[in-house]
């Protein structure tokens, strides 16, 4: 009886859980469009069929966004064919600095595929409330006026139907994520 | 035929002990200075034995001025140049990129990691990356302590070596030249392998 009981709770229901942060109940991922950094315009509705991965970040960001970029290079390098099923994107929370050339060129170091995002302020302000992602302008030296831009810099999963399913914090490990993405490609399109 | 003998000849109370071998001097000159006291071979091995206490002290205390420091797997991000022939104004900057070693300290006493510098790079700052509701923060350390018999281990998303302003492509497979100031051990060099 007992066991029967822990069966149900750990068997069928649980068997394929997803490993990073769940969100529940799914909601339909805010679209947006914003010029990417291989010269055209993206529309994030556009990629439905898809399991879309959405960061944010900045090109003259030392540790964290280049972890989260190599981390997910290796994310989809370890899916093999299943890769290409796999888009990420990665918005820029500093618009000023961070031209098309240069998100493209930032991109290129870690996966051709990789598409960097920008757009007007008032755009990706909308993008980030959207997602709810904050950000902090810090400026480090005054003389020189070189800043800083804290930011949110979870991973979010959007599934093959549009809907955001999963955020994974940074630091989630590579095989986790590769676990999620794996899941959410099983799923039928809605 | 030797000393022993030739103090005896003189009817001195023998300062030196037949054992003594190296007990040499000229029976001329003033025993009780010049020759080491009774039993002189036990004597001398306690005075080898003590220059050798002092010696091992000695060096043992060297051992806390200098302390042993060392740093390993030392790697670094790749990580694009950019920058380069890019029209003047706030986009024209270089890129940026990041150090990452474990630093041993099997010395006695804490050292202090203060400053870096690379050749790849116009300028190496220490930072510290943490989280604070719910964002990824960053923020400059002046300094990383190593304590004594312990290690600092540099990560990403914690404590790194800030590459400011890339000379060149961080390009996976290269290895880069770094070194690290610290207070006590001065300039330890290394190489970092870009991954």
């Amino acid at each position: 009886m007992t066991f029967a009981f822990l069966w149900l709770f750990a068997g069928p229901l649980h068997g394929a859980e997803f490993r990073a942060g769940v969100l529940q109940p799914p909601r339909k991922a805010p679209d947006f469009t914003l010029k990417a950094s291989n010269g055209a315009e993206f529309r994030l509705s556009r990629y439905q069929g898809k399991v879309v991965l959405l960061g944010f970040g900045y090109t003259y960001c030392p540790d964290v966004c280049p972890t989260t970029l190599a981390d997910l290079a290796l994310v989809r390098k370890k899916l093999g064919a299943d890769a290409e099923r796999v888009q990420v994107i990665y918005v820029t929370v500093d618009p000023e600095r961070d031209t098309v050339e240069r998100l493209r060129a930032y991109m290129n170091a870690f996966d051709k595929t990789f598409l960097g995002l920008t757009g007007t302020p008032e755009q990706l302000t909308g993008v980030r409330k959207g997602y709810g992602v904050s950000t902090r302008k810090t400026v480090m030296d005054k003389k020189s006026g070189a800043y800083l831009v804290h930011h949110s810099a979870s991973i979010h999963f959007i599934d093959v139907a549009g809907y955001l399913r999963i955020m994974a914090p940074f630091g989630t490990s590579v095989e986790d994520m590769i676990h999620d993405v794996k899941l959410l490609l099983q799923e039928r399109q809605r | 035929m030797n000393g022993n003998q030739l103090i005896s000849n003189t009817g001195f109370e023998s300062p030196c002990s037949t054992k003594g071998e190296s007990c040499r001097f000229s029976p001329l000159e003033t025993p009780s200075v010049l020759c080491p006291p009774q039993e002189a071979g036990f004597t001398l091995n306690k005075w080898g034995f003590t220059l050798a206490a002092i010696f091992f002290l000695a060096t043992a205390a060297c051992d806390r001025a200098k302390p042993e420091i060392r740093a390993e797997s030392a790697w670094a991000r790749r990580a694009p140049m950019m920058g380069d022939g890019a029209p003047p104004g706030v986009a024209s900057e270089r890129g940026n990129g990041a150090v990452y070693a474990t630093v041993v300290n099997a010395g006695k006493t804490a050292d202090v990691l203060i400053a870096g510098a690379s050749e790849a790079a116009d300028a190496v700052e220490l930072h510290e990356s943490y989280e604070m509701s719910g964002m990824m923060m960053m923020r400059p350390a002046p300094k990383f302590e190593i304590p004594a018999g312990g290690k600092l281990e540099m990560k990403p998303g914690g404590y790194h070596l800030m590459l400011l302003r890339l000379k060149r492509d961080l390009a996976p497979g290269e290895k880069i030249k770094v070194s690290l100031t610290f207070e006590k051990a001065g300039q330890v060099s290394v190489d970092a392998e870009v991954r």
